[in-house]
């Protein structure tokens, strides 16, 4: 299984690809998928950092995404792309580590990727 | 052959029955009573002509209501006397009293009418009797005798005087009857149901739109069949029970507004109603109840859905608005964008930020009316936020912006909504200073309250205009000169957050001068 970069999922082509440049650009590389079960698909042969997420999407949307995660030992930390409203009870809704209001300044998504990246989440207590 | 004391007994006994049947009969329309009146009159006093006279409000005329002239068997009506043609007979009509004037030609009361009324029709002598109408004089019931002069008895004044006092019912009972018809008019054809209940809250009373009501439910009349064939629903869709159903609330004292879901139990039909109900007392006896329905299910429908659209659509701006700004950002930071593109850059990026401001404030506004303002309260120091909203009002501000706050005041609020809020007075103070002067925010303490205020020296708000300005989507100055723009929601918005925090929010302004709003917070949360 291959590790490490940023998974990037919305249903949202031109979002995508300019997620896909700017995490890029970032240094960062960058995987993308389109919905939740994708996700999962791009999941099963690679191990991402930090998952980018948005929340309504066809198929399979990001609470659904989200569930389908909670049966792991471990999963990469999630930050929610949100246009709602209250974008910091969305992140709570699905215990996402952080989160993104949309529109966003550039200067956040950056500071919230370095964040997050590679801090793993154990659903399990870790031993020593 | 009769005596004339029979004769006396048997004209006063016709008298009498004459009064019995007009008292009898239904008086609903005036002209006809009138008319009976002045043909039994003529009759039971054998006189020639009889007739009724209404004396306009000024006095200066009185105009024939009706005249009945018995050898012809005719009535006629519409001849009108002026006070300047017979000013005497006027001043003796204006004292409301009878006028016996036996011999009509020389009586000093009615000698002017000789030549043009009294030869015309040969009267010799005539009686006036005034009608009354709540406590005034309507008129005059004027008889009119021709032949040999004849003397009027007392017994003829008093009979006369009684028809007079008939006249004066049908007056009375016409101008009820007016006023039931009119109102009946009006309760027909309102576009709302109309039911008056009795004190069971049986239905006594349906206009047409609310018997249709009932024909739908398929009955109903007394309370326990209606809840058998309908149910009742809050707004929500919550089932009211049964004693909590605005009648039952009315029966016992209340008056109740509010909308309710009626299911149509029969058919499963479901529509809203706003729905008014009232108790009709008797001292303190609830007698009866009003209800009023007026169907909204469509306004109802309407309503939800724009809101609904409203915040959908805002939703739906956002990751178009989230892409063109991101690219504007990233070119714009790259070192190989030209100086030719960087301005148009810039641009692309502002009129992003205003878009996404106005998407905020419609998702804001939507949510706020759909009831949706949750507030995380904290701490908040008020004099850092102070800084925070003129740091973020700088660029924009053509005089000085002035703080004035202690070092530091604590309140519990939600943060960035007091933000908003305060932003919200503060461009207005910006924007409504065309000609630059500052801007003050001042901080008063007390041991309970935080008061914001927040005041500019620029165009006023025209005094016609303030009771409105904290409505949504009100702005004081579209379409003047001084229309900077705007959806009007920004008072709304700051009012509706500060209200929330327990809070209160009012201004004073003067057309010219300026404007000062303030804002009174709670210092801590209200338990």
């Amino acid at each position: 299984m291959s590790g490490g970069g940023i998974l990037v999922v919305d249903d949202d082509a031109d979002l995508r690809e300019f997620l896909r440049l700017m995490v890029t650009s970032m240094g960062f590389d960058v995987t993308c998928a389109e919905n939740g079960q994708e996700a999962l698909n791009v999941m099963e042969g690679h191990d991402p950092d930090l998952i980018l997420l948005d929340m309504k999407m066809p198929v399979m949307d990001g609470w659904q995404f989200c569930r389908a995660l909670e049966g792991r030992d471990a999963r990469p930390p999630i930050v929610v792309l949100t246009a709602a409203p209250d974008p910091a009870a969305r992140a709570a809704e699905v215990c996402a580590e952080g989160w993104l209001g949309k529109p966003f300044e550039y200067a956040d998504l950056e500071a919230i990727v370095r964040r997050f990246a590679g801090l793993r989440r154990w659903n399990t207590p870790q031993t020593p | 052959m009769r005596t004339p004391a029979d004769g006396d007994v048997g004209a006063a006994r016709r008298r009498e029955r004459v009064l019995f049947e007009l008292a009898k009969r239904d008086k609903a329309d005036v002209a006809e009573t009138f008319r009976a009146i002045t043909e039994a009159a003529a009759v039971a006093l054998d006189v020639e002509r009889t007739s009724i006279w209404r004396l306009l409000p000024d006095g200066n005329a009185i105009v024939c209501d009706d005249d009945f002239a018995r050898t012809r068997g005719r009535h006629t009506v519409g001849v009108t006397l002026w006070k300047r043609d017979y000013p005497s007979y006027f001043s003796a009509i204006a004292e409301n009293r009878v006028i016996a004037a036996h011999e009509a030609r020389t009586d000093a009361r009615t000698r002017e009418l000789t030549k043009a009324y009294l030869e015309v029709h040969g009267i010799t002598s005539m009686m006036d009797v005034p009608i009354w109408d709540k406590g005034r004089v309507y008129g005059i019931l004027c008889h009119e005798h021709v032949g040999p002069a004849r003397r009027w008895t007392n017994d003829d004044e008093a009979f006369a005087a009684n028809l007079a006092d008939v006249a004066s019912l049908a007056l009375e009972t016409g101008e009820r009857r007016t006023v039931e018809r009119r109102w009946d008019a009006v309760v027909n054809t309102i576009q709302e149901a109309v039911f008056v209940l009795d004190g069971e809250g049986s239905i006594v009373h349906a206009n047409p739109l609310g018997a249709r009501i009932i024909e739908r439910a398929g009955g109903g009349v007394t309370l326990a069949e209606r809840m058998d064939l309908l149910e009742f629903r809050d707004e929500q869709g919550r089932v009211i029970p049964a004693d909590r159903t605005g009648v039952r609330r009315s029966l016992r004292g209340e008056i109740v507004r509010e909308i309710n879901q009626l299911v149509f139990k029969r058919t499963g039909e479901r529509r809203s109603f706003r729905i008014t109900s009232a108790p009709m007392r008797d001292g303190d006896r609830i007698h009866s109840v009003v209800v009023v329905m007026a169907d909204v299910t469509e306004e109802v429908a309407f309503d939800r859905l724009k809101r609904e659209v409203l915040a959908a659509l805002a939703h739906e701006f956002k990751t178009p608005v989230a892409i063109v700004k991101g690219y504007a950002q990233y070119m714009n930071q790259r070192r190989d964008a030209s100086q030719a593109d960087r301005p148009m850059l810039a641009a692309i990026e502002r009129a992003s930020n205003r878009l996404q401001s106005l998407i905020d404030d419609l998702v804001d506004v939507s949510g706020i009316s759909l009831g949706r303002l949750v507030l995380h309260r904290e701490p908040v120091e008020l004099t850092e936020l102070l800084r925070s909203v003129v740091r973020w009002a700088a660029p924009a501000t053509r005089g000085r912006l002035v703080v004035n706050a202690p070092e530091a005041v604590a309140v519990s609020a939600d943060r960035p909504r007091l933000e908003q809020a305060i932003r919200r007075l503060v461009d207005n103070a910006i924007r409504y200073s065309p000609l630059g002067g500052d801007v003050e925010i001042d901080v008063a303490t007390s041991d309970e309250y935080v008061m914001i205020s927040v005041r500019d020296r620029g165009i006023g708000i025209p005094a016609d205009q303030q009771n409105r300005i904290f409505e949504l989507f009100f702005r004081a100055h579209a379409g003047t000169p001084h229309d900077v723009g705007g959806l009007g929601i920004g008072l709304f918005m700051a009012r509706e957050i500060t209200i929330r925090h327990g809070g209160a929010m009012w201004f004073e302004s003067e057309e010219g001068k300026g404007s000062t709003f303030y804002m009174r917070l709670p210092r801590t949360e209200a338990p």
